[in-house]
């Protein structure tokens, strides 16, 4: 038998919660393990190598420090494929909500020494900085989709995980129009599906951490919105959250940001 | 047959419903809405309350009565219980896993559970004819759905009729409601009337129900009736003096002459594509295909889910997606509910129940959407007819046509580079006719469409090139190998028409595969066809497909892959080569097909067949114009995102066509409006 | 207006025969036919190169010409041929202009050609004969730009 596929987890700028969705994945880790061979883990094991090269990394994070920007750039080339897991991989995470402001006087008010901290002026997703054969979205990455992207990975075809708004889940939930049926507020219409309507099944509007789906007509939501009420300070901070740096949901903010 | 139910018979009803084994889906309040859903029994029934509905809101209100049916719709149809969003089609056993590449299918077995039939509760007309509308997509053509129709069959419904319609029914413009027809599909009818329910049979099996219930049903009543026929009058008259209107004369026609109406755009600024109207409209069925082959997991799913015309991955196939943008997106939507769909199912896909304007997010209503364009179109609505019939009707499979057979592959032909012939052998007996595809597939990949390119004896051959993953991987099958295999689908060129004409083929790249079938049969038959012509383009001599079987049909050309046809004598069939780049050597034609086409006299009256990338039809189609070749003198074969092969998932819809279904053979004056067009 | 020579030159019937003799009036075709000459080329005779001075202009008789670029490092591509009725040679038809592909007869192949000189002046004494000269030589490179566009997309490479 050929040897295992080797698969790489890595971490940047992030919390773990990502990594955790791997190890979340209790009833199929087994088959995980016997179909690829797990090289480097840091939140699993201390038993790390992470030399040579990957068939499939897993990156968490984004990139906030030159370190970081190094690493991640070995990481590619040490890489065949490469997926960007979360939303802070994939839009910045919520540390990139810095980048809307001077990240000195931040690190001036945080650190009681500023001088030992070596930080980039903007936090980014990391296909700002080297080519990624895949999103995986979300904060924390859903498990089902995590499962598939692997799946998907060791046979060589691309994960049927659909780029299609948050309604969608919804709707084939059966669960009701929080907007419609409450009135409440919500970026499902221009989110990326993938968590199950996890919020709108609380009664709670989505707050788009997966980010924006394609052709996500932000404009259009937030001129609605604002007609029914909501002010342009809160739909900045709407827009303004997990995955505030995307482009679609910064230009949306931006644009109600005086 | 009639009765007069009080609320502890029709309690009783309910009762007697679910001791005959149904299982009880009715109206019930759940997250702040009445939806349809599982129900013990009466007291689930949203007695007492009502909802009010406007362009992008829904809310409850307390009625402070005891109405049981007091209330207009709910988010959802019965849709979601007779297509279920989450389906799993078949499961396939797996072989082991391969050191790479997906498993291959050991085993096929049907996925169909048949539960408890449902008691479907409190449908009001305009669903009873969303039902209708179902019925025709999933079990009126030449294929049927299984599921659906077992499904269908087996359930028991309970109609009411609507007294009070809500601010955004627009049934008595749709001709759906506001009362259920007494012609209409159901078991029973209710109309309530204050305290009590008048009840109208309309099966045995309802019949049985009301017998059973003895004393408790009692006789009807004429004030009863007239009470009724007032009721449901009233209701229709106060939506005919509504503003709301949706005017269904000559909406086909009107949509299909305005595609490029300014309203699209100015629609798209407003429409999330979020795809909630279509998810709540009781008649949409578009639908994906997924294939769930876990790790570990010894068996495969093919699971089909919900979909909408608004979702990205609709209209995408590898290195395609034919409508990027929003407003193509809802032009898609409305042209088919609204236009298309006439053709198609013989009625407009609109029931008016305004579902899709309370669910839409932003409030977009379709019926204002209709009347700007009415109002001010850029196009006469006469400007085309809207569908012709298929250029080939060929006979449907019977049974599941979702269940495939466990074929097997007798031998791998490489063609050229990255292009093979797979030859595979069917279980039973299998008759096509050139020109149409089969859906082959593999369980850790799912199916593509992959025409027919020849059958020798039980030998199936299908020319595959590897472009995307499930291509690749069929690609890489070997002999001894097993696929999963449906089929035949589709229209098929035109054979028996062309009989006694001179006809020219016209192919490019791989584009020659769909054809081979029929230049064959042409080939062989000298006295049916009496001149055959074969231009076909390729990328380079290197990239010829079939190139030595096609260049031994014409006698005058003796080849040296490379190099010199040289001229002998002719026959009746005459093949022409060019070639886009060629290495020195080479003393055929170089240039692209349509300059191959002006150095040939091409006759006016002969027939011909097109078959390649679209942007070299189109190009061909110029040239054919330009000669003066008749539309209904040429075939074409087209390609879109075909899923599930039989016109129900809904997802290669070209205009008012199926690709899967109507074509992919179409006479070009079925489809001379639409190609070229973005957005379809 | 040039007055048609006395005597028919031996190369009008040919050219008589060729596509774009429906374009221009007999007395034009003389005058064409007084400035052409025949010219037989075997297999894989070089008619040009990249660089030569852009001496003739060419109709294809009969037989085949390729119109081949070479790439340092590369094997030649041929790009075009070329059969009977069509037109080659357009830089002749500049002043001072120079080739920029090499043109080899893939096979045994008659010409008819005339120097660009002599067509630019005949064109220029007779702008009756010098407007259907130019406006049928830019229906054909229409036609070949046209022709070049739908290659740009590599239309074969793609779907099917």
């Amino acid at each position: 038998m050929a040897a295992r596929p080797r698969l790489g987890v890595f971490k940047l700028a992030s919390c773990d919660g990502c990594q955790l969705t791997l190890l979340d994945l209790e009833d199929e880790l087994l088959a995980i393990a016997a179909a690829v061979d797990i090289v480097h883990f840091p939140e699993a094991s201390s038993d790390m190598d992470p030399h040579g090269r990957f068939d499939l990394t897993l990156v968490e994070g984004s990139v906030s420090t030159p370190a970081q920007l190094d690493e991640l750039r070995a990481i590619r080339a040490q890489s065949r494929t490469l997926v960007a897991i979360g939303a802070c991989a994939t839009a910045g995470g919520v540390q990139a909500l810095r980048n809307f402001a001077d990240h000195r006087e931040y690190v001036r008010a945080v650190y009681a020494t500023p001088a030992y901290i070596e930080t980039l002026a903007q936090v980014t997703p990391i296909a700002a900085h080297v080519r990624v054969d895949f999103e995986l979205r979300g904060c924390p990455i859903d498990k089902g989709q995590l499962l598939e992207l692997i799946s998907a990975t060791l046979v060589g075809r691309r994960p049927d995980i659909a780029d299609e708004s948050v309604c969608m889940a919804c709707k084939r939930a059966g669960q009701v129009c929080v907007t419609v049926a409450h009135g409440q507020p919500c970026l499902g219409p221009v989110t990326h599906a993938g968590c199950g309507a996890l919020c709108p099944r609380f009664s709670r509007g989505c707050f788009g951490c997966y980010g924006p789906r394609e052709r996500a007509n932000t404009e259009a939501l937030a001129d609605h919105m604002q007609a029914e009420g909501v002010s342009a300070a809160s739909l900045v901070r709407r827009f303004r959250l997990f995955t505030g740096w995307s482009e679609a949901f910064r230009a949306e903010s931006e644009r109600h940001d005086d | 047959m009639s009765a007069r139910l009080t609320h502890d018979g029709f309690r009783r009803l309910l009762e007697q419903v679910r001791e005959a084994g149904y299982a009880l889906v009715g109206p019930t309040i759940s997250d702040g809405a009445i939806v349809y859903g599982p129900i013990a029994g009466a007291d689930d029934l949203p007695i007492g309350w009502t909802d009010e509905q406007a362009p992008g809101r829904y809310r409850l209100r307390e009625r402070g009565d005891r109405a049981h049916f007091g209330y207009v719709l709910g988010p959802q149809g019965p849709r979601r219980q007779l297509t279920p969003p989450v389906e799993t089609l078949v499961r396939i056993r797996l072989g082991p896993r391969r050191e790479q590449g997906p498993r291959t299918p050991e085993g096929v077995e049907a996925a169909d559970e048949d539960g408890e039939p449902l008691a479907l509760i409190g449908l009001r007309a305009c669903e009873l004819a969303a039902m209708a509308v179902q019925d025709a997509v999933w079990t009126g053509g030449p294929f049927v759905d299984p599921r659906y129709a077992r499904r269908r069959e087996r359930a028991l419904i309970i109609a009411v009729d609507c007294l009070e319609p809500g601010e955004l029914c627009f049934c008595v413009s749709t001709n759906t409601g506001p009362g259920v027809e007494a012609g209409a599909s159901f078991d029973l009818r209710l109309t309530e009337l204050g305290e009590e329910f008048l009840v109208e049979v309309g099966s045995e099996r309802g019949q049985a129900l009301i017998d059973g219930l003895g004393e408790l049903a009692e006789p009807s009543t004429a004030q009863l009736f007239a009470a009724r026929t007032q009721g449901v009058l009233a209701a229709a008259m106060e939506l005919h003096g509504r503003e709301r209107q949706l005017d269904l004369d000559g909406l086909p026609e009107l949509l299909f002459a305005n595609l490029d109406h300014p309203r699209w755009d100015e629609l798209a600024a407003r429409c999330l594509s979020c795809g909630s109207c279509t998810l709540v409209c009781p008649t949409c069925f578009c639908h994906r295909v997924e294939e769930r082959a876990p790790l570990d997991a010894p068996t495969s799913e093919r699971v089909r889910h919900w979909d909408s015309c608004f979702t990205d991955e609709h209209s995408r196939i590898h290195g395609a997606q034919f409508r990027p943008q929003i407003r193509e997106r809802y032009r898609q939507w409305m042209t088919h509910k609204l236009g298309a769909w006439v053709s198609q199912f013989g009625t407009s896909g609109c029931v008016g129940c305004g579902r899709c304007i309370a669910w839409c997010p932003v409030g977009i209503d379709i019926t204002e959407e209709v009347a700007a364009i009415r109002a001010a179109p850029v196009a006469p609505d006469d400007a085309e007819p809207v569908a012709l019939p298929p250029a080939t009707t060929v006979p449907a499979l019977a049974g599941d046509p979702m269940h495939p057979q466990l074929a097997r592959v007798v031998s791998v032909r490489e063609e050229l580079r990255e292009v093979v012939t797979l030859a595979v052998e069917p279980v039973g007996v299998f008759s096509h006719a050139p020109g149409q595809f089969n859906m082959l597939g593999l369980p850790d990949v799912g199916e593509v469409p992959i025409s027919i390119s020849g059958q020798a004896g039980g030998e199936l051959l299908h020319t595959i090139r590897a472009v995307g993953a499930a291509s690749r991987a069929l690609v890489a099958l070997e002999a001894g190998d097993r696929l999963t295999l449906r089929g035949p689908f589709g229209s098929a060129w035109p054979l028996a028409e062309l009989r006694g004409h001179n006809v020219v083929v016209i192919a490019g790249g791989l584009g020659l595969a769909p054809l081979r079938g029929a230049l064959r049969e042409m080939v062989a038959h000298p006295e049916r066809y009496p001149s055959v012509r074969l231009l076909y383009g390729a990328r380079s001599p290197e990239e010829l497909l079939f190139a030595d079987e096609i260049l031994s049909w014409d006698r005058s050309i003796r080849f040296a892959p490379t190099t010199a046809p040289a001229v002998l004598e002719s026959g009746h069939v005459k093949v022409h080569v060019t070639v886009d780049g060629a290495a020195p050597g080479w003393t055929g034609h170089v240039g692209v097909v349509t300059k191959l086409m002006r150095r040939k006299p091409l006759s006016a009256h002969a027939r011909y067949l097109v078959c390649g990338p679209e942007i070299m039809i189109r190009f061909v189609l110029r040239e054919l114009e330009t000669i003066g070749v008749a539309q209904d003198q040429v075939w074409l074969s087209m390609e879109r995102n075909m899923k599930c092969a039989v016109g129900m998932c809904g997802r290669c819809q070209y205009g008012p066509h199926f690709i899967c279904k109507d074509g992919p053979v179409f006479r070009w004056d079925a489809i001379a409006g639409l190609l070229g067009r973005e957005g379809f | 207006m040039v007055a048609p020579p006395p005597g028919k030159s031996p190369h009008l019937a040919k050219l008589e025969q060729l596509p774009l003799a429906e374009v221009f009036e007999p007395s034009h075709l003389e005058l064409l036919a007084q400035i052409a000459s025949q010219e037989d080329y075997a297999a894989e005779t070089t008619l040009f190169r990249p660089g030569d001075e852009a001496q003739w202009f060419y109709a294809v008789v009969s037989g085949r010409v390729s119109l081949t670029l070479q790439v340092p490092g590369r094997a030649p591509t041929i790009v075009a041929s070329l059969s009977r009725g069509d037109l080659f040679g357009w830089e002749a038809l500049r002043v001072d202009s120079r080739r920029d592909i090499t043109a080899v007869a893939s096979k045994a192949t008659q010409c008819l050609r005339c120097s660009g000189a002599a067509l630019r002046e005949l064109c220029e004494l007779d702008h009756e004969l010098g407007y259907r000269v130019m406006s049928h030589a830019f229906d054909r490179v229409a036609r070949d730009l046209s022709d070049c566009r739908v290659r740009l997309v590599d239309m074969y490479g793609q779907g099917c």
